[in-house]
């Protein structure tokens, strides 16, 4: 039985290990698109600041896939799914069979229209490949601008203001949330921001990002100019999933599940952030995210890849501290 | 990552550019001053099939070898790069081609061999290449390209190696090689930005590069070479061609005779007409030539022969490295027949050994056999030469006018060398033979004239040490193990030692460029104080062993090291573990 | 080979294998429902005769201008330029407006009369189709039309953001200045006066449109502030909306659905929802146009259906109860129970398509009569221009083989061998062009176009990037040496090792590939995988490979 894995994060690694330890025979190709080994993305803030080190991020170490007989590869990307004829194809054209395949590719930032012309300007916060290339900038850094939702949006904020920078956040609503919802935050999430000492522009959206002697020129939509050192920006958060397209797996924004992790196409199985499921008690579509999900869904993955029946109980919030008051979050859209 | 030392091999199938790869970018290294060796392996098949591969080896600091292990393999085409994958070091890198036309089934990939220990990236090089070039032509620039963003070494050196390569083609090549080595170096630039360190001494003055072969043939030319009679043979060939554009120019002649056995004889004629004359072979070659060497060794007319070892016995493997030429460059003549082997171990002695060589064949009337190997003759070097130029040389030992009054061609004397005249020359005259012969030079087989002139042609080994170097003694004079070598195993036994350095090990070394004869107080006073000694060689049966424990008495270490590839220094380095570790119990 | 069928230098030919060429070849022609010359006018724009590629674009697709703009555009999917690895899609369509922007010019035709009159109802792309060609051919063509401007959905329908009043104009202006007549103002009610016409005119196209919208039955579906789609883009066009719109909730998938959202904005709107039932790949818009959505701030959210329109007490919308849905493996969908939530508005816009009107409808079964035809949306259900542009074309000429008693047109197929196409290798690695667009800020003033053109330069440099599919590159094989340079230099894996060759029914070739070299009988160029790049024919040391340019004509049959 040969059990392919696109995405070597928490939730595709979990599965492995979990598809090994039922059957040590099984074959198990893990793909990640990162040229790092799996490492915990939600401490990648702490590794930024320092308070541990790079080792420390690490999620399963060389040997640990070697006792286990999982085969990892590095830097890859499929390109496309044919589900019909089970097989993934490579970005460089390398054919590969699977008798059961697994989407756990999670999710990544993206720019629209007007922000991708000037992409080679702007810096995400999502990978360890963007929090090192931020951590040799810090030192030069020193005012900085962001804009963008999400629970990742804020607590970037809240560590560029812990390290010192200057902070400037631009949304394009009234208030600053981040897309949580009122009752997620304990008082309010704008005033206790601004309280803090960052700067908040509201009612606006960037346009344009040019490079200039100082740094970057920031220009907003109604013809406000700034200056900074870098800018964050990123206009969604969405599943890092394109490569399904074309084929007949259904997805919403994320792939669409049952609760035993099945996709729309037979042996095709999905986990992690990159899944949109029907959530019955928040009666809606909603796509959970976060570490405790990912190892959560990549076990109940791989037992049903391994032919056990297992379904996954929808969790309820997780509650992070931000700054000394607590924050509870369970999806983004 | 911060590097100072970093080895490059790029793989891939006869027509590539591989071949350009290596010499690209050695050449750039070599102007910016870093050290570099290339080690180059071609198939035996014609283009478009076969494999070859070029590995290059560059260094802020000295290199004696290969190394060991690869930090990057440039796998152009996948499938024929796989088995190389063994020789990237854990922590190392691969750059494979992601833009391959058609599928690519899982076991032919390069890329599902990539285990986690080595990073993989993908970049498109046929794509790029024809983006630059219109074909598949530049495919070797976008990798240099890539490379280049990879270590942060700086742009220019490559564009102007481009240039300097291209020169004779004209500005519209050289355009789209600088076009497919951008369009490499922004990919990774903007796919792989967080690269490594290379540190670079700003202030270096360019290196010459050069090869065992090269060198020989330069170092000959040099001390006044007039006449090169020889048969193709790889890995010797190279030296053929360099004599027969060259020697024209400088009044000389080069002749391809019809095989081996006429070559040598060629090159006695030239000889014994007076001319400093030299024929360059491999294995196959020289067995053929012995009978001719004998007559050499008779006559007392000297010769020079450059024998660039490769595998054997008999056509045995053309493109591969062996050792194995020791025992019959020694004792490889029907009678007592002694002739000079010498053996350098990197270009530079190469150069100056091969004057060398001429000077002792001229002034002890003898032949020399002069042992190269495939690895040193064909790799590439940065090297530090001296040129020593003197193209009317002559070592001969003239008659004094009292020597011409009954001039005796085989005049016994006290260091055995007899006054030589050329025909021509005016005063005398003399015939010679392949016979046992007379101080005149007529045949005769007396018993105690035999003796007399066999004792002659032996003493002239004796007198000769006086001119030959002494041997060298590198490493820790104190050290308790000892290690003696020969050939281009030289250079992976000094990294060896180094490494062993590391691990708090002392050991020495003595080489030398002489095989026979040698300085022996100095071999026998440095193997009394080791107690233990090592000697690697490339052959199966430890030849150079053989002749110092019948010379030395010694009970050494053999390391018979398998051939093929070069000798990687590790392996000493295990070996002196090993005999460390039983000193100390 | 000389032959008797040559015109113009070119070998004519009638050989459906020819024919079958043109399709499989050049997919973006195959895929223009008006089977447009693409590779031809692009041919011209990349040599700066933006005439010629007015011209081919006037013969063959009739609103240049109109369709350069708002074309759904199904040759771009299909380009060769778009496939796997060898990056984007010709922008096809934009270089189709720079040829209307640059190029246009008055259609200079000597026209004789046939003394035949025809009517058509409605001024939309079917009809004004029908009406150029009909007047092409002689004959005396009016139009009634029912709103005060003739366009149908090209004016009323698509914002001005989109397509301005005035490219409209100026693309009716050259038919009318064919001597076609429009009167406007001019509606028809019912069977009657159809009746009336057909003995009035020679014959008589309704190209009425469906300009109703299909209109669905929910509980507060009378509120106020509650608009079916393609009247409030009416409305909106005609500036007949006066109310504020501040939280907008649009239902629908279609292009009506995104063109309210975008006018929402632009009147000011803070919040816009688009909520459409099925999933975002099932909507009728493409990527491109979801994008532009969300740059302008509108979201959109999926597998959602309506089930109440709420309002207060005064009768005024306030907003929309959801519920969500499943779908299932036949992708029907399904209504998730229990999982209604609501969304605030005060407005609330259902654009679920159009349909064509009931009461002009009965004049379906009055088809069997002769020359009474009905053409476009109103015959089909609503699509897009370019197809109610090929139906009108259609039904014209059916009037005309009716009318005249000819034979009708038959396809010929014009192949003419070159030395070269004019392209060069470097042109493969242009990347697309994007459009110039209205600056974000200036977004929202409502009437202003957000597409700004491309300039001169940038339409020859996109056209440079066309592989021009029109040429055929084929190996002969008596004269090739089997040396596999041309295999060396391909670009991608065009040029096959074949041991056979069939020919299929419909006249497909299929290459029987091989690797083994004692099997090989022929090195082949696939056709299909071909980007026309030369390298092989520079590569060639034996000069066997061949370049000839296609071309489709028509003849009247004799």
């Amino acid at each position: 039985m040969k059990h392919v894995i696109i995405g070597a994060g928490v939730a595709g690694i979990t599965a492995a290990r979990t598809i090994k330890e039922l059957d040590s025979n099984a074959e198990v190709v893990v793909i990640g698109d990162e040229l790092f080994l799996p490492y915990r993305r939600c401490q990648l803030t702490e590794f930024l600041c320092d308070s541990i080190q790079r080792d420390d991020l690490l999620f399963f170490s060389i040997k640990k896939l070697n006792e286990l007989g999982i085969k990892l590869r590095k830097g890859e990307y499929v390109k496309s799914i044919v589900p019909s004829e089970k097989v993934i194809k490579l970005h460089h054209n390398e054919v590969m069979h699977y008798d059961k395949l697994l989407i756990a590719t999670g999710g990544k930032p993206g720019l629209g229209l007007v922000l991708r012309p000037f992409k080679k300007h702007i810096h995400f916060y999502y990978s360890l490949y963007d929090t090192l290339i931020l951590k040799e900038k810090l030192p030069e850094i020193h005012k900085c601008t962001v804009s963008g939702d999400g629970v990742s949006c804020l607590d970037l904020i809240c560590i560029l203001h812990n390290l010192g920078k200057k902070v400037t956040y631009i949304t394009r609503g009234e208030r600053a949330t981040f897309g949580l919802e009122e009752d997620d935050f304990e008082g309010d999430l704008h005033e206790f921001l601004e309280k803090k000492g960052i700067e908040i522009i509201t009612g606006e959206q960037i346009v344009s990002v040019e490079e200039s002697n100082q740094g970057y020129k920031v220009e907003t939509i109604q013809q406000k100019t700034l200056t900074t050192d870098i800018v964050f920006a990123w206009d969604f958060y969405k599943p890092n999933i394109s490569f399904i397209e074309g084929s007949a797996i259904e997805k919403k924004l994320g792939i669409l599940v049952n609760t035993h992790l099945e996709t729309s196409e037979k042996d095709i199985y999905s986990a992690g952030d990159c899944v949109e499921i029907y959530h019955p008690i928040i009666k809606d579509y909603w796509i959970n995210f976060g570490l405790p999900n990912a190892l959560e869904q990549g076990r109940v993955a791989g037992m049903n890849m391994s032919g056990q029946d297992e379904e996954y109980k929808i969790r309820d919030t997780i509650t992070f501290n931000l700054m000394g008051k607590s924050l509870k979050a369970r999806w983004w859209k | 990552m911060r590097y100072s030392e970093i080895t490059i091999r790029f793989c891939g199938i006869a027509g590539d550019g591989i071949v350009a790869s290596g010499k690209i970018l050695a050449g750039a290294c070599a102007n910016i001053g870093l050290h570099v060796m290339v080690n180059n392996i071609y198939s035996a098949e014609i283009r478009g099939m076969g494999k070859s591969s070029a590995t290059i080896r560059f260094s802020t600091s000295k290199l004696y070898s290969m190394g060991d292990g690869l930090d990057l393999l440039v796998g152009m085409k996948g499938k024929e790069s796989i088995i190389d994958l063994r020789d990237v070091k854990a922590g190392g890198n691969v750059i494979y081609d992601s833009s391959v036309i058609g599928d690519v089934e899982e076991e032919d990939s390069l890329v599902s061999h990539i285990t986690p220990e080595i990073q993989g990236h993908g970049l498109p090089i046929q794509k790029l290449a024809n983006e630059a070039t219109g074909t598949n032509q530049g495919k070797n620039l976008v990798a240099i390209g890539a490379i280049c963003y990879f270590y942060s070494l700086p742009p220019e050196m490559f564009v102007d190696q481009i240039k300097s390569v291209f020169v004779h083609k004209g500005d519209h090549v050289i355009d789209v090689n600088i076009k497919a080595f951008n369009l490499g170096y922004e990919y990774f630039k903007e796919h792989y930005p967080l690269n490594n360190q290379f540190e670079i001494d700003k202030s270096s003055e360019p290196r010459a590069l050069t090869s065992g072969n090269d060198a020989i043939a330069k170092g000959a030319l040099d001390c006044g070479l007039k006449f090169f009679a020889g048969y193709p043979i790889t890995p010797a060939t190279r030296i053929m061609e360099i004599a027969a554009k060259e020697l024209p120019k400088l009044g000389g002649w080069t002749l391809q005779m019809e095989d081996e056995i006429a070559a040598i004889g060629a090159v006695l004629g030239a000889w014994f007409a007076g001319k400093r004359a030299m024929t360059a072979t491999s294995g196959p070659g020289l067995s053929l030539m012995s009978e001719m060497i004998n007559l050499s060794v008779m006559a007392e007319i000297p010769t020079v022969i450059v024998n660039v070892q490769r595998g054997g016995p008999s056509t045995g493997l053309p493109t591969k490295v062996e050792q194995g030429d020791l025992n019959i460059a020694l004792y490889g003549g029907a009678g007592d027949s002694p002739r000079v082997v010498m053996a350098p171990s990197n270009s530079e002695e190469c150069y100056s050994g091969i004057q060398l060589a001429f000077d002792i064949a001229e002034k002890y009337q003898t032949p020399v056999i002069f042992l190269s190997d495939l690895f040193l003759g064909q790799r590439t070097e940065t090297v530090t030469i001296k040129e020593n130029i003197d193209r009317d040389r002559c070592t001969r030992k003239k008659p004094t006018s009292e020597q011409l009054e009954n001039f005796q061609r085989y005049q016994i004397t006290d260091d055995g060398v007899s006054p030589q005249i050329v025909p021509g020359e005016p005063g005398a005259v003399y015939s010679t033979t392949g016979l046992e012969h007379s101080v005149t030079g007529n045949p005769n087989y007396e018993a105690d004239v035999h003796s007399m002139m066999t004792a002659k042609r032996f003493r002239k080994f004796e007198s000769m040490v006086s001119d030959l170097p002494e041997a060298n003694i590198l490493g820790d004079e104190t050290a308790e193990i000892g290690i003696a070598g020969w050939g281009s195993t030289i250079g992976s036994i000094l990294e060896g030692m180094e490494l062993a350095k590391k691990q708090g090990i002392k050991t020495k070394l003595i080489k030398s460029i002489m095989i026979h004869p040698q300085h022996e107080d100095s071999f026998r006073k440095f193997f009394a104080s080791c107690k233990k000694i090592i000697v690697p060689e490339m052959n199966y049966q430890g030849q150079y062993a053989d002749l110092l424990k019948s010379r030395y008495g010694i009970t050494p270490i053999e390391i018979h090291i398998p051939s093929v590839n070069p000798v990687s220094p590790l392996k000493i380095v295990q070996k002196i573990m090993e005999a460390s570790s039983e000193l100390s119990k | 080979m000389k032959t008797g069928n040559e015109k113009d230098g070119a070998f004519v030919s009638t050989d459906k294998l020819d024919r079958k060429w043109i399709d499989v070849n050049i997919p973006c022609s195959a895929a223009c429902p008006a089977m447009t010359d693409i590779p031809g006018y692009i041919q011209a724009i990349a040599a700066g005769d933006y005439e010629t590629a007015y011209r081919i674009n006037r013969e063959e697709n009739i609103l240049p201008g109109v369709l350069g703009r708002v074309c759904d555009r199904p040759c771009e999917p299909v380009c060769r330029h778009g496939r796997d690895g060898l990056g984007e899609p010709v922008s096809i369509c934009f270089l189709k407006r720079a040829a209307a922007d640059y190029g246009m010019e008055p259609v200079n035709r000597e026209i004789r009369s046939n003394g035949k009159t025809v009517c058509i109802i409605g001024a939309g792309p079917a009809g004004l189709t029908a009406a150029n060609d009909l007047a092409l051919k002689g004959y005396q063509v009016t139009i009634l039309e029912q709103f005060d401007q003739p366009g149908g959905m090209l004016r009323y329908g698509i914002p001005q953001f989109r397509l301005p009043n005035d490219v409209v104009a100026e693309d009716v202006k050259s038919i009318t200045d064919l001597g076609v007549t429009i009167k406007t103002n001019f509606r028809i009610e019912g069977v009657e006066e159809i009746g009336k016409l057909r003995k009035d005119y020679d014959s008589v196209i309704v190209a009425g449109g469906c300009a109703n919208p299909k209109q669905t039955t929910l509980p507060g579906i009378d509120s106020m502030g509650v608009y079916w789609g393609l009247d409030f883009m009416i409305a909106a066009n005609r500036e007949e909306l006066d109310k504020s719109f501040e939280n907008v909730i649009i239902i629908g998938g279609g292009f009506t659905a995104v063109d309210c959202t975008r006018m929402s904005y632009r009147m000011g709107a803070k919040k816009i929802t688009l909520a459409y039932r099925r999933m975002k790949k099932d909507m009728y818009v493409g990527k491109h146009e979801l994008e532009v959505m969300e740059a302008e701030g509108i979201d959109t959210i999926s597998l959602v259906s309506a089930v109440t329109v709420l309002s207060n007490n005064e009768g005024v919308v306030t907003g929309v109860e959801f519920i969500h849905n499943s779908i299932n493996e036949d992708r029907s969908i399904a209504p998730i129970e229990g999982s209604e939530f609501t969304m605030d508005a005060d407005t609330v816009i259902f654009a679920v398509g159009q349909e064509a009107d009931e009461k002009v409808a009965e004049t379906e079964s009055a088809e069997q009569e002769t020359v009474f035809f009905i053409a476009g949306d109103f015959r089909n259900g609503s699509s897009t221009v370019i197809e109610a542009v090929a139906d009108g074309r259609k039904v014209a000429r059916e009037v005309h083989l009716k009318l005249s008693g000819t034979k009708g047109p038959k396809e010929t197929i014009h192949i003419s061998e070159v030395n070269d196409t004019g392209r060069k290798r470097d042109y493969d690695f242009i990347p697309a062009q994007p459009m110039d667009t209205t600056h974000m800020r200036d977004r929202q003033i409502k009437n202003r176009e957000v597409e700004t053109g491309y300039s001169k330069e940038k339409a020859i440099t996109e056209a440079k990037r066309c592989y021009l599919c029109h040429y055929n590159y084929q190996i002969d094989i008596s004269r090739c040496i089997y040396c596999l340079a041309c295999i060396d230099v391909m670009p991608v894996d065009c040029i096959k090792m074949a041991k056979d060759i069939e020919v299929t029914e419909d006249g497909n070739l299929n290459y029987i590939e091989t690797k083994t070299w004692s099997e090989v009988e022929a090195i082949t160029i696939d056709n299909d995988k071909c980007i026309r790049c030369g390298n092989c024919v520079r590569a060639c040391p034996v000069d066997c490979i061949s370049i000839s340019k296609y071309k489709l004509g028509t003849e009247e049959k004799k």
